[in-house]
């Protein structure tokens, strides 16, 4: 029983290792380099892709690989995104055009928050993150809107984990971060200068599903210089009362 | 090893995958005991396979069951054909959107279905299909259109199965047409009052890779007008991709 067990933890980890090996650049990888970037046996890694590409978790391209069809289905699924992303996309793309920012749209995954919509603007700056992408909490916008509004006990948690110096302006200090989550909680948008990537600044806005819960968070990002605080200010909480009302919408028995 | 004689999956990965593959097809939530009927995995070994998904975030817990976690939405969102069509595609869709206004998709083939990777919404309501979900080839204008250049047997194989010989005949004789005309029509044969238009998205070889279509309501979009727009649509696809490649 315990030696099965332990097997499957060690195919699954074997497993994740080889998808998790692909970054989000899409470079098709051989055997070798993947086998390398897994840490893996080149073996082990030969048995596992032939599986893998058996059943299109993988895709083979001559001798490259890369990330198959059936991911891309399997995570088409995933309930949790896909029903705020219908509900925002259209409240994105009016955030986008009154702004001509990139507009981001994230969840909370425990101690991160995962990208699950981008929209880019026409005069943005780089957008700092893709969708599927994850971004820390301590030193996002989206991670502070999100946290904001944890229970005391989840935010001392965070708190007094590491907080990791992304940039030269990152908060590391929890007592600053403590007070701004404050202001957040408050009703205040979050904002983060230059503090996850240098130049870029960002201001998020928290997102709520009927009921309540916290759903995600909404976030106008550019150049540190170009941004317009007070208009994107504006335009989010404009955005998050709309979406609000579609996600409401959505649960309703019929619109 | 006992699947010779109970056809369960025997080996620890593909009792992960048929995990993971049953809840796909139970379009992404699902229940323990639903997952051990349908694999035929003891009830016990899926409990602890599930519990192992759940802590590596390939699933996720819900009141009743499990459902899709974030860690495949993730790896899903860096998949590459997906990423490469919608690159390549989104141009083309702007331009088709406009001309017509109709509910697009652009789709690749998977098994006897075709797989929507991107879906653009027109005025069609209720919406039959979107990214991530499957049309069945037989019937769909972008399985037709596919089919009419697919060369495997075993996909030609596994979709005419099932079809009776006059309906195999006609879909034969479509396919024929489909090859001269590269576009192929649904006229209702999915989606109750629902029409469709496609034409394939070839590799160099003329290997179909996607195809790109255009639906709307029976009662007034006319296939005639839609063919010549949607053909340029694939067309213009077809060459966006391979410059991609060069």
């Amino acid at each position: 029983m315990s030696t099965l067990g332990g097997d499957a933890v060690g195919v699954l980890d074997r497993m994740t290792c080889i998808l998790e090996a692909f970054d989000g650049d899409d470079r098709g990888m051989g055997i070798s380099e993947l086998a390398l970037r897994a840490g893996l046996p080149k073996s082990t890694v030969s048995r596992l892709v032939a599986t893998l590409v058996r059943q299109r978790y993988l895709e083979r391209d001559g001798k490259l690989i890369h990330l198959g069809l059936r991911l891309f289905e399997l995570g088409q699924l995933a309930e949790q995104p896909r029903e705020l992303r219908i509900a925002a996309l259209p409240v994105m793309a009016d955030l986008r055009n009154q702004t001509g920012e990139n507009v981001h749209l994230a969840i909370r995954d425990g101690s991160e928050v995962v990208c699950i919509a981008v929209m880019r603007g026409r005069s943005a700056g780089p957008s700092t993150v893709r969708t599927g992408g994850r971004l820390p909490l301590h030193a996002t916008a989206h991670g502070k809107a999100v946290l904001a509004h944890d229970s005391p006990s989840g935010i001392d948690d965070v708190l007094s984990g590491p907080l990791a110096p992304w940039t030269p302006q990152t908060i590391t200090d929890p007592a600053a971060l403590r007070r701004q989550l404050v202001g957040i909680r408050g009703g205040g948008l979050a904002v983060e200068a230059g503090e996850f990537a240098t130049g870029v600044s960002c201001t998020a806005i928290p997102v709520f599903a009927p009921g309540g819960r916290l759903a995600g968070a909404v976030s106008v990002s550019g150049y540190q210089d170009d941004l317009d605080a007070d208009r994107v200010a504006q335009a989010l909480r404009a955005a998050a009362l709309t979406l609000a009302r579609r996600l409401a919408a959505l649960r309703a028995p019929s619109d | 090893m006992r699947s010779a004689l109970t056809g369960e999956p025997v080996s620890v990965l593909d009792r992960i995958l048929a995990i993971l593959d049953t809840v796909r097809e139970s379009h992404g939530a699902t229940t323990i005991t639903q997952l051990a009927l349908a694999t035929g995995i003891p009830k016990s070994t899926v409990s602890r396979l599930v519990g192992d998904l759940v802590r590596r975030r390939y699933l996720m817990r819900t009141d009743d069951g499990v459902t899709i976690g974030l860690r495949l939405f993730e790896l899903g969102s860096r998949a590459s054909t997906p990423r490469r069509l919608t690159a390549a595609a989104l141009p083309v869709l702007a331009e088709l959107y406009n001309a017509t206004g109709e509910h697009l998709n652009v789709a690749v083939q998977e098994g006897r279905d075709m797989l929507s990777v991107i879906s653009v919404r027109g005025r069609l309501r209720p919406v039959p299909s979107r990214a991530g979900v499957r049309v069945p080839s037989a019937t769909t204008a972008l399985g037709k259109a596919v089919l009419a250049f697919t060369v495997d047997e075993r996909v030609l194989c596994s979709v005419i199965t099932g079809l009776d010989s006059s309906r195999r005949h006609a879909l034969e004789k479509e396919l024929d047409a489909v090859r001269t005309e590269s576009v192929a029509i649904d006229r209702c044969e999915t989606f109750p009052g629902v029409v469709g238009v496609a034409s394939p998205v070839l590799s160099p070889e003329r290997l179909p890779l996607a195809a790109i279509s255009v639906a709307g309501p029976v009662a007034d979009m006319d296939p005639k007008r839609i063919a010549p727009l949607v053909r340029h649509a694939a067309l213009a696809l077809t060459h966006r991709l391979a410059l991609q490649v060069a």
